[in-house]
């Protein structure tokens, strides 16, 4: 039996919000569900529980966080807080990256209901969960290590270098001046120990899942 | 006087007069004494003139006054006339003596008659013949002067012997003195300037002494014209000097032969034509001389008159010179006297004899002496003309002191000059009308002239020859055989005297044969130009010039001849010919050794052989050019050479114009030497610029101001080029104004100059234009099509991204949906099994929810396959080749599908094979999935296997099922788009059809073979083959890629609790986690575990001996890493403690610790602090 636990949902489509609160609350007794949008309501929820939440459910892509950007955002800002990657994609390199960068488990959408309690309840348990056991070899650098090095804002800003955004955009929707975007770049590109801006995209691919680019230009291979 | 006395200073005044011819001589070389063309050359022109008056003049011609008057005049009136009135006559001898190179009378008369040897030595022969009682005649008057100075006894005469005879010793020292002066050297042109020189001293001599002494007579013992003239008056014995019958023959007669004489005397002849240089130095001849003959003629009727009173009627009249004086008790005057007749017979004598000794020399010696030694080359030349010149001096004085002996010594002086005078007027026809009458010809020439000279010496010298001769007295007076009208002096019963008889008869054979027999034979061609030469009237304007070196002897043709046709072949074939002439071969060889025109044709055709006819000509007309072959013949020559060099230029002008090129000859001055019309064409030139040695420059030039040129072809014009450096040929493109293109080419041409070629190439310019415009056009079609194209494809592009964006973005969309809606049908259930007492109820709320929830999956999956199929037409799936561990993915397919299988009742196995392969994990995971499913769905009972085997370098996966197969008909239709096998049952997730084109479509992206193999009824197998990794073994991969992470590094934690059950607690999870862990319960212990330093630190706030936990903490930090991560694991909620922790960079969990929040934190602290792995250079690649 577990104590009463309070999860939030993060997913931008409000069915699946509503769906999930109904269905956990269903089969989790004593669990309480809160749900955002956007990433920057789900932290703001965080912040704003009285009690430290037990884990957060975040889907990969909603505004605020693409692929991974929110994972690494919330683990910067909320050391302590779970986060599980929930999302329909249930490919296994991407199961095994979200591990791979911290996330507390891996729960597909397409599992059911029983399955999805049951893998909640182990990750509040202190399991990581996934769906395939974990022996597929993946890139083995030290991405996450990277990655997790970046500062919150640091991660806003390589996810809108990602989108192409330049250095004028990205201060514009973020409320500060270009030059400290350009600093900020500069630290970042350090960070992940590239040189361009190209060099650094290309990685963050990794981190946003940018699967599908625009032009049909391949992400890295082997 | 003595005659010592006499004869030295007569020597004296002879080494004078030697004196100054020797230094004549020599000044002529560098600054002549009488510079041609001045005044005083003229002077002494006009003085050697009067070499005409020798001792006759002197002594004879007053003996004549006295016996006839006035009679001895015609002598001096017919030079008088020739010069006053025949100056053009007295020029053109001039100018042809220089043209016909003649050196002699004998000379001129030959050249004349065509350069006969024939007539030359006839002439010759004839000339010293006629001229032995001229010399003979000066011989008796110096002879008889000297007797009579020095009251020598008359023992002379012709019975006395001849050492005794003082003619003798005087011929004897005139031929010294002959060969002293004129015979010195063999003069360049038979000038002997200082001779001319000296006789011009000596006429003045003469002149001077002459009136000196007759003025003494006249004046100093006469007592003055006036007086003797009135004493002749009144004297009966001088009255006849004062006759005057003009109608005696004598007055014609004389004056015919002596202007004849005046001409042809060869002393005369060589003074007046051969010594002229200059033409202008005879101009004032004209009249000086005249008027010295009429000084002289003036005293002569007084001296007469003087001599006959004073001396008588006895003495011998041609002394009277001498005696008058000596009766006026003057031996001086004598002396002078007689030097003036020795002067005046020296002058003659010498060069008569000169003249005479050269004639002899040229026209008769030499021509023997070449034919006798054959050609070889004679060695010295030089020596022996002079030697022969010498003898031949020798001889002729020597003959003229014989005829003086043989010559009645009754003669006077006159009557001996005469004698010559008619003999010398015997080549008179020849040499005049051979100037105006160009039929005159040799045959009649020389038949005229022997005819003359024949009767001449019947009428003349025979009869004077008769004492000597002892003809029968009857002779004379009856004539041969007493035919009377061939008595020797009275031919045909005319009576004159013996002179006018002679000269009328000889003169009138003379030309009656001349004229009849040139009219009667045919002059040869040599004749024919040399007679054309002579009386043509214009004078040959090269007169005074260049006289050429000439040909005129075999010897030189065959020079020639070896020159050019080859030092064997040429002289064999000359030497073959010529001894074919000499043996009769037509046209008879000329035994002169000069050079016949016949032998110039046959030398000219040899050379032909070897430098071709044309050349040949020219060669021969240029050395030919000459006396020998004269300009006429030559002209005629060239005429031939230009002719054939016409017809070479017709044929190089017809190739030209045959041409379809323009085509420019210049020659190496850049000077255009030939050119055709097409040339005129091409460049539009008016017809009348263009000219043989037109200079390019020129043309360039009128090119210019018509604006033939733009400024880039000025550098391209051959004026403008460097010729030395130019490489050859020079080919450029001209753009002519009027729009056609030319194509200039330029060449060298082997002997020199240039050639250029023009082509119109404005057709190929305006083909190779329009290729080029429609490249261009085409290239801009190519770039306008393909701009469309990309565009185009850009658009395609963006409309497929847009797709394919819109299908991520569908798909997102569209399948929240529906995983919402199968969480909330299964709340549903959920709450429904709770809520629901009824169990009949409950199991029917089951079948409808679970119904719900199945359609949902359904449909979710449709959708996703549909998505799928999209993503993988679209294009828009890129492959993310990766080597993965084939095993991993079965295995989770596996789990995946095992509840599915089981549900069906259906057992699904694995072949555990561990291998590497290289693929997309992703899409295969994708297509072995879409088998697993097809397989589960159309499989009823039994078993599904999934399995791989290796087939050379690829992994074969396999999936087997015991369903109901596919038939044969059907295998290659299911993989298409919405191909369901009907499997005849009512399966509600029988799918869309679509997974198999899935299969199809991701096999065909990564080029992976795909295939099935069925049984109706038994079952089928569907597989695909992926390739292996480069190290698909396992055991043989590289040990760093067996690095496996099952969890993030093992951390090392240091955990301080004062309580050792949450210690316990902690230690457990971290073990449990892979990480080690360090306990403490307080900061003494904590500090003890000092190496390795740890990772992490948990710490509790409140610790044993109150010790405080952040406190412990900057311990910690300040012995350990500062930046070690901390954790603060407290109970107590305090916003102090908070606020104090984030400041230092210390998260706080608060108790109950929650496991994932632990777990979390633990993780991230695990990822930051990972070690930069080995492959990090490879990070940022990828």
């Amino acid at each position: 039996m577990t104590p009463v636990s309070t999860i939030l949902i993060g997913d931008d489509h409000p069915l699946v919000q509503a769906a999930l609160e109904g269905a956990l609350t269903q089969v989790i007794p004593g669990l309480k569900v809160l749900s955002a949008g956007t990433l920057d309501e789900v932290a703001d929820v965080i912040r704003a529980a009285e009690e430290p939440l037990d884990l957060v459910l975040l889907d990969l892509n909603m505004p605020g966080s693409i692929g991974f950007t929110g994972l690494f955002l919330l683990q910067a800002e909320f050391p302590t807080v779970p986060v599980a990657i929930l999302s329909a994609e249930q490919d296994p390199v991407t199961v095994h990256r979200a591990l791979a960068y911290g996330a507390s488990g891996y729960i597909p959408k397409s599992i059911d209901l029983r399955q999805m309690a049951k893998a909640i309840v182990l990750i509040l348990n202190g399991e990581i969960w996934s769906p395939y056991p974990l022996h597929l070899t993946v890139e083995d650098d030290d991405t996450p290590r990277r990655f997790a090095s970046l500062t919150p804002q640091q991660l806003r800003i390589l996810s809108r270098l990602v989108e192409g955004k330049l250095n004028k955009q990205i201060a514009a929707e973020l409320q500060v001046a270009e030059q400290t975007i350009k600093v900020h770049v500069s630290t970042i590109l350090r960070k992940l120990g590239v040189t361009t801006r190209t060099q650094a995209a290309i990685l963050a691919e990794r981190l946003t899942r940018r699967d599908y680019s625009q032009r049909g230009s391949p992400p890295g291979a082997d | 006087m003595s005659g010592l006395s006499v004869i030295g200073f007569a020597s004296l005044y002879l080494v004078l007069l030697f004196a100054i011819a020797w230094l004549g001589d020599r000044a002529s070389r560098n600054n002549p004494f009488l510079p041609y063309g001045t005044a005083r050359a003229a002077v002494a022109y006009a003085l050697t003139l009067a070499i005409y008056n020798t001792s006759w003049s002197f002594y004879g011609s007053v003996g004549r006054a006295s016996r006839t008057g006035i009679d001895f005049l015609p002598i001096y009136l017919a030079p008088t006339l020739l010069l006053i009135f025949g100056q053009p006559v007295i020029r053109r001898i001039v100018s042809l003596s220089q043209t016909q190179n003649v050196t002699s009378i004998a000379d001129f008369i030959a050249a004349r008659y065509g350069k006969s040897q024939a007539v030359a030595a006839f002439v010759t022969l004839a000339a010293l013949f006629v001229m032995l009682p001229y010399i003979a005649l000066q011989l008796k008057a110096v002879a008889a002067s000297f007797d009579v100075l020095t009251e020598a006894i008359a023992s002379t005469g012709i019975n006395a012997p001849f050492w005794r005879d003082t003619a003798f010793w005087v011929a004897a020292s005139m031929a010294i003195f002959s060969i002293v002066f004129g015979v010195r050297h063999i003069h360049a042109r038979e000038h002997h300037r200082g001779l001319m020189l000296a006789i011009a001293f000596e006429s003045l001599v003469k002149i001077a002494t002459f009136v000196i002494v007759a003025v003494f007579i006249v004046y100093g013992i006469a007592g003055g014209p006036g007086t003797l003239f009135s004493q002749a008056a009144t004297d009966a014995r001088l009255s006849h000097v004062m006759e005057v019958d003009f109608t005696h023959p004598t007055w014609i007669t004389n004056t015919v032969i002596s202007l004849f004489a005046f001409l042809c005397l060869p002393h005369t002849f060589h003074v007046a034509f051969v010594e002229i240089e200059n033409a202008r130095d005879a101009r004032p001849s004209a009249w000086m001389y005249p008027l010295y003959l009429l000084i002289l003629s003036i005293f002569m009727l007084p001296l007469a008159i003087a001599g006959l009173s004073v001396l008588g009627p006895d003495v011998n009249p041609d002394t009277y010179m001498i005696r008058l004086p000596l009766a006026a008790g003057s031996d001086i005057m004598a002396f002078v006297s007689f030097i003036g007749g020795v002067s005046a017979a020296t002058g003659m004598i010498i060069v008569a004899a000169v003249s005479l000794s050269t004639m002899l020399c040229n026209d008769v010696v030499m021509p023997v002496v070449l034919r006798n030694n054959g050609f070889n080359t004679l060695d010295n030349v030089g020596t022996l003309l002079l030697r022969t010149r010498r003898i031949a001096v020798v001889v002729i004085l020597l003959l003229a002191f014989l005829s003086h002996r043989l010559v009645d010594q009754r003669f006077p002086l006159t009557i001996m000059g005469l004698l010559s005078f008619v003999g010398v007027a015997q080549f008179g026809p020849a040499f005049l009308a051979g100037l105006f009458w160009p039929r005159a010809n040799k045959t009649g020439a020389l038949a005229g002239m022997a005819g003359g000279l024949a009767i001449w010496f019947y009428t003349l010298v025979l009869p004077s020859m008769a004492p000597i001769l002892r003809m029968p007295g009857h002779f004379l007076a009856e004539g041969p055989w007493t035919i009377g009208w061939l008595r020797p002096q009275a031919l045909f019963g005319l009576e004159w005297d013996p002179i006018s008889h002679a000269t009328l008869w000889s003169l009138l054979v003379n030309v009656t044969l001349f004229v009849s027999i040139s009219l009667l034979a045919r002059p040869t061609a040599a004749e024919q130009t040399q007679a054309r030469a002579f009386t043509d009237p214009v004078p040959d304007a090269h007169a005074s010039v260049v006289r050429r070196r000439t040909i005129t002897t075999l010897e030189d043709l065959r020079e020639l001849a070896i020159r050019f046709a080859g030092n064997i072949q040429g002289a064999e074939a000359f030497d073959t010919y010529v001894s074919a002439r000499r043996n009769g071969r037509p046209p008879i060889l000329d035994n002169s050794g000069l050079a016949d025109l016949d032998a110039v044709r046959f030398v000219e055709n040899l050379i032909a052989g070897a430098i071709g006819g044309a050349s040949a000509r020219v060669i021969m007309a240029a050395s030919l050019q000459s006396a020998s072959l004269s300009r006429g013949a030559a002209m005629a020559m060239l005429d031939e050479a230009s002719e054939a060099l016409q017809f070479n230029r017709k044929l190089l002008e017809a190739t030209l114009e045959s041409v379809r090129q323009g085509i420019c000859v210049m020659d190496e001055d850049l000077t255009i030497a030939a050119w055709n019309s097409r040339f005129v064409e091409l460049l539009a030139l008016p017809d009348h610029l263009m000219r043989i040695g037109l200079p390019l420059a020129d043309l360039i030039a009128f090119n210019v101001e018509r604006g033939e040129y733009r400024t880039e072809d000025f550098p391209a014009l051959l004026v403008n080029r460097d010729i030395a450096g130019q490489t050859w040929p020079y080919i450029y493109e001209r753009h002519r104004p009027d729009g056609t293109v030319l194509e200039i080419t330029f060449d060298r041409m082997p002997g020199g100059g240039f050639v250029a070629t023009f082509l119109d190439v404005t057709e190929r310019h305006r083909a190779a234009q329009a290729l080029r415009e429609a490249n261009e056009t085409l290239e801009l079609r190519v770039r306008e099509r393909t701009e469309a194209l990309e565009l185009a494809k850009a658009e395609a592009e963006q409309a497929n991204a847009s797709k394919t964006r819109f299908l991520a973005a569908a798909s997102h969309d569209l399948l929240q949906p529906l995983s919402a809606a199968r969480l909330f049908v299964s709340a549903l259930q959920e709450r429904l099994n709770r809520g629901i007492e009824d169990a009949a109820a409950r199991a029917d709320a089951d079948r409808y929810t679970a119904g719900a929830a199945g359609s949902l999956s359904s449909t979710e999956q449709l959708l996703d396959g549909l998505l799928d199929i999209s993503a993988l037409d679209s294009g828009a799936m890129m492959p993310d080749i990766g080597t993965f561990d084939m095993d991993d993915l079965l295995q989770q397919l596996a789990t995946e599908f095992m509840p599915v299988a089981q549900g069906k009742g259906l057992r699904l196995s694995v072949v555990k094979r561990r291998i590497f392969v290289r693929s997309d994990s992703r899409l295969v995971r994708r297509v072995l999935q879409n088998f697993l499913s097809n397989a589960i769905r159309y499989t009823r009972t039994g078993r599904i296997v999934i399995g791989g085997r290796t087939r050379g370098n690829v992994l074969r996966v396999e999936v087997w099922d015991t369903g109901i197969g596919v038939p044969l008909d059907k295998q290659k239709e299911i993989f298409g788009e919405f191909q369901r096998l009907d499997t005849g049952q009512d399966h509600s997730d029988r799918g869309l059809g679509l997974g198999l084109a899935i299969v199809e479509r991701v096999s065909y992206l990564l080029g992976l073979a795909t295939g099935l193999r069925s049984q109706p009824g038994k079952g089928s197998c569907f597989y695909i083959e992926i390739p292996l990794a480069p190290h698909a073994d396992p055991a043989v991969r590289p040990a760093q890629h067996r690095q496996e992470r099952k969890a993030n590094r093992s951390l090392r934690i240091l955990c301080v609790d004062n309580e050792a059950n949450v210690l316990d607690g902690l230690q457990a999870s971290f073990s449990e986690w892979g990480h080690a862990v360090f306990r403490a319960t307080g900061p003494r212990e904590a500090l003890a575990h000092a190496s390795p330093p740890p990772d992490l630190f948990i710490l509790d706030l409140h610790l044993d001996g109150g010790a405080n936990g952040l406190d412990l903490l900057e311990n910690l930090r300040r012995v350990f890493h500062p930046d070690t991560p901390a954790l603060l694991v407290t109970a107590a909620r305090d916003e102090a403690i908070a606020a104090r922790a984030k400041s230092m960079g210390c998260e706080i969990l608060y108790k109950p610790i929650k496991p994932a929040a632990l777990r979390r934190f633990v993780t991230s602290v695990a990822i930051k602090s990972t070690p930069p792995s080995d492959k990090q250079d490879r990070g940022p690649s990828r």
